[in-house]
């Protein structure tokens, strides 16, 4: 009951070969500059002058914690650029998924088997949980690699909560495409509803610290529930990662009743 | 043993375009039907709901005995489908495609798919993207007779097929008529249909004009009599006549579409000098254009 998971994963092989490449290429130079960053003396004064909206909007440190190992990790990789390869990734591959199919016309065929559309839902989740997978190992092991390299001193095990809190959150969208995909049948919406979700809460999480009436709405974003330097800081949070996991299970059945419900677009 | 398929009063509508409408139909296991209508005519919108894959506006579909949305994923068990517009995945070969969906029916006869390959002449080890459209074609319906289902769906299986390979594909559904599966064979060519189906179901503008054996169909059907007249005759006293159906040519030629006794229209006849005539069974083209036209009586 797993071949259409399988199938999903060896046929984003090359895709995932080129973003793996990519991201490891991405965590590296960032994280090699570490020593020269820190000890660079403009840094310091820089960070305390640039507006706290910046700030805010650049995972919302306070300006020691960015010299700090854990902090400048965060900085550079977790607090940004990981988050956002992943959705990137995760959102693509899961509006291929079912309306990525559908458009191009290959669900008629794959239906014709004895494959009921609730069983497809799953295993294309269960495909898009094995591709963010392979996408966060490749993060992890080269944010550990490159961290060995420079002394960076944050442990394998915080850097593995980091990147699983990612992973979680790059499911939790890639979700949201697959369910966009499965309700509509059409590749645009698939990508644009979890896009445009993604930068709202963005923006939630990020400028709730700025305004009082926005605080407490805090807790609606996923991101949120990300707070990569936490992780990095303190370990695996399993509370958060049950929210982000229970919320993508919730998605993903909401997918399988559309799904079940509509025609076919062919 | 149950009907193999089994519509009572489809009507599946798209918004205010009807696809089908108040369709029912019947097909006995080792029947082959040949599903009969121009472009449009709403052939394809009754399989897809057939297999479920999209819903019927109103009516009720049975497939194997099973309802066919209920138990779709059984029923798609036993039954083999072969699209339309068929669309395969293009950077697999032929040969990983088939294995990919023989494993999602829990596997298929070892061997089967090799020996129907060399039956069509298909090379299962090129990426389908090199493929013609006619070996494409033939990825289709390999994989739609691997698994020697009980039912076939085929939608206009051979429309990309060159003539001998038309043939083979004839062939194939002889054979699985043969050893009793039910056949649903769609096409708007009528000579292919009038070569492997044991009965044809006519559908024009989404509803069934007629279903019958093909003989039957040619037996119901209306006389043609073609007259060569000595000198050109006024057509018009013709059309009067009740069992003339239709009247077309002109000047000395006639032909009159009669439908019952042709006593009325020879008594006419004899008011003129008449050099020829010709009476005859319409051949199954003429009856598919009469009913295309809306001419021939429902079935
Ligand atoms: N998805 C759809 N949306 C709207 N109209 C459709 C759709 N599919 C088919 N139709 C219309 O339904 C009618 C029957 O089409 P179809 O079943 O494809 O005919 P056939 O297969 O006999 O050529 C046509 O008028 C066609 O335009
Ligand atoms: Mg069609």
């Amino acid at each position: 009951m797993t071949d259409i998971a399988v199938r999903m994963v060896r046929d984003a092989r090359r895709s995932l070969a080129w973003w793996a490449i990519g991201v490891a290429a991405l965590v590296w130079v960032n994280v090699i500059f570490y020593p020269s960053v820190r000890d660079s003396p403009e840094i310091e004064g820089f960070v305390e002058d640039s507006p706290e909206l910046m700030r805010a909007l650049l995972g919302g440190r306070e300006s020691l914690d960015i010299l700090s190992p854990a902090g400048y990790l965060d900085g550079q990789v977790f607090a940004l650029l990981v988050p956002l390869l992943l959705l990137i990734f995760a959102i693509g591959h899961g509006a291929g998924a079912i309306a990525g199919e559908e458009e191009r016309g290959t669900l008629e065929l794959l239906l014709a088997n004895p494959v009921g559309r609730r069983r497809l839902v799953g295993e294309k989740l269960l495909g898009l949980v094995g591709l963010v997978a392979v996408f966060s190992a490749v993060t992890w092991l080269s944010s550990w690699t490159s961290g060995l390299a420079v002394d960076l001193g944050v442990s394998a095990a915080r850097m593995l909560a980091a990147t699983v809190a990612a992973g979680l959150l790059g499911l939790l969208f890639g979700a949201l495409a697959l369910a966009a995909g499965a309700a509509t049948g059409r590749r645009g919406p698939a990508i644009g509803v979890p896009a445009a979700l993604a930068v709202g809460a963005y923006l939630l999480m990020a400028l709730a610290p700025l305004a009082d009436w926005l605080e407490p709405w805090r807790v609606l974003s996923p991101f949120y529930y990300y707070a990569s330097f936490d992780r990095l800081v303190q370990g695996i949070d399993w509370g958060a990662s049950a929210i982000l996991a229970l919320v993508t299970l919730v998605v993903a059945a909401g997918a399988t009743v559309a799904f079940d419900r509509r025609d076919l677009k062919l | 043993m149950p009907a193999a398929l089994e519509l009572r009063n489809l009507t599946k509508r798209y918004g205010n375009v009807v696809g089908v409408r108040d369709l029912s139909l019947d097909l006995e296991p080792g029947e082959v039907l040949g599903f009969l209508g121009p472009n449009g005519a709403g052939k394809t919108t009754t399989i897809r709901c057939v297999l479920d894959m999209i819903r019927p506006t109103e009516g009720r579909i049975r497939v194997l005995g099973l309802d066919a949305r209920e138990r779709s994923v059984a029923i798609r068990r036993r039954l083999g489908y072969l699209p339309g517009d068929l669309v395969l995945y293009e950077r697999l070969t032929a040969r990983e495609l088939l294995r990919y969906f023989g494993r999602l029916r829990g596997g298929v006869e070892a061997g089967r798919v090799e020996a129907l390959a060399d039956r069509l002449e298909l090379v299962l080890d090129r990426p389908i993207r090199q493929l013609s459209s006619g070996n494409r074609q033939k990825v289709g319906v390999l994989q739609a007779f691997m698994h020697d289902p009980e039912l076939l769906v085929l939608d206009e299986p051979t429309s990309e097929l060159d003539p001998l390979m038309q043939a083979a594909v004839h062939e194939l559904v002889r054979e699985a008529a043969g050893r009793g599966a039910a056949v649903f064979f769609s096409s708007h060519q009528l000579a292919e249909v009038e070569r492997i189906a044991d009965r044809v179901a006519i559908i024009r503008h989404g509803e069934l004009v007629a279903v019958d054996t093909v003989s039957a169909l040619r037996a119901r059907a209306p006389r043609l009599v073609e007259v060569r007249f000595g000198a050109p005759v006024d057509p018009e006293p013709f059309r009067a006549l009740a069992p003339v159906q239709a009247v077309d040519g002109q000047g000395e030629r006639l032909r009159f579409a009669v439908d019952g006794p042709v006593d009325a229209l020879v008594k006419e006849l004899a008011r003129h000098e008449v050099v020829e005539l010709l009476a005859r069974e319409p051949d199954l083209e003429e009856i598919f254009m009469a009913y295309y036209r809306g001419e021939g009586e429902a079935g």
